[in-house]
């Protein structure tokens, strides 16, 4: 299947990981509330991007 | 190290609403600090674990990007010969020109001290960049200007990568700020103490303990 070959798209967890890690940690200085946000913040850009993703090839597919 | 204090306010009224927090003091030794280098200035606070977290998470991201991109996509042209361009019905000269060619650089600037080779090759570069000059020491062409013909095969050869790249430095650029006013005026959201009764470890408020 192409979505697992060699893909920028598996270059993106870095981007995610690192974006909610950072926002999470400047807005809370204690490590249970950084982690629980970043955990958030990271699920929800994941399922933005999945849902982007799911629209982009419906598109593709069926249009 | 000190670290920023809060002011004094008046303790409030038994049965009264409670009074909002004090406003915490800046500490802009601690904002430049991690401007140079990410966390440098939690560090300094003694927010260590924070500090560190931010350096690898924003170098990790900036050289991720650079290596997305062969290692260049960060530079900032001299644009002394190219075309004018004009702002607000002036013609823009120097940096301005130069981030005008390119901008990306503006939001990659805030990484600190790992884009600084970029601003030393934009002193040291010759008006054309497809006859660079010299190398520097050191640094040689690391962060120099590309010629168009190198330009156009990374763009070309790189499968989107050369790109996605020059988005990762600027993410991280951008990202810095974030941790450059964490350092400056402390996290977002003031935590109460932690569930042990250890205070938090960030910035004080203005007349509190030092």
């Amino acid at each position: 299947m192409s979505l697992f070959a060699v893909s920028i798209y598996w270059d993106l967890p870095v981007l995610l990981v690192v974006v909610s890690l950072v926002y999470s940690a400047t807005r809370h200085d204690r490590w249970d509330r950084i982690l629980k946000e970043a955990v958030g913040w990271g699920g929800r850009i994941a399922g933005f991007l999945a849902l982007i993703g799911v629209v982009l090839y419906a598109l593709s597919t069926w249009l | 190290m000190a670290v920023p204090t809060t002011i004094p306010t008046p303790a409030a009224a038994p049965g009264s609403a409670p009074s909002p927090a004090p406003p915490v003091a800046l500490d802009p030794l601690a904002g430049f600090l991690s401007y140079l280098i990410p966390g440098l200035g939690q560090v300094m606070q003694g927010r260590v674990a924070k500090g560190v977290l931010f350096f690898v998470c924003l170098y990790a991201l900036f050289f991720y990007g650079m290596g997305l991109g062969q290692m260049k996509n960060v530079w900032l042209p001299d644009a002394t010969d190219l075309p004018d361009v004009e702002l607000f019905g002036g013609k823009l000269t120097g940096v301005p020109k130069a981030l005008a060619y390119r901008p990306q650089f503006l939001g990659q600037f805030w990484i600190g001290v790992a884009a600084w080779p970029a601003v030393l090759q934009y002193a040291a570069a010759g008006p054309n960049p497809n006859n660079p000059g010299k190398p520097l020491p050191v640094i040689g062409r690391y962060m120099q200007t590309p010629a168009e013909q190198e330009l156009n095969d990374l763009q070309r050869d790189g499968n989107k990568r050369w790109d996605l790249g020059w988005v990762y430095t600027l993410i991280a650029g951008v990202l810095n700020v974030l941790v450059i006013y964490d350092a400056l005026a402390g996290p977002a959201v003031r935590d109460e103490d932690a569930p042990d009764g250890t205070p938090p470890a960030g910035p004080k408020t203005e007349g509190g303990p030092a």
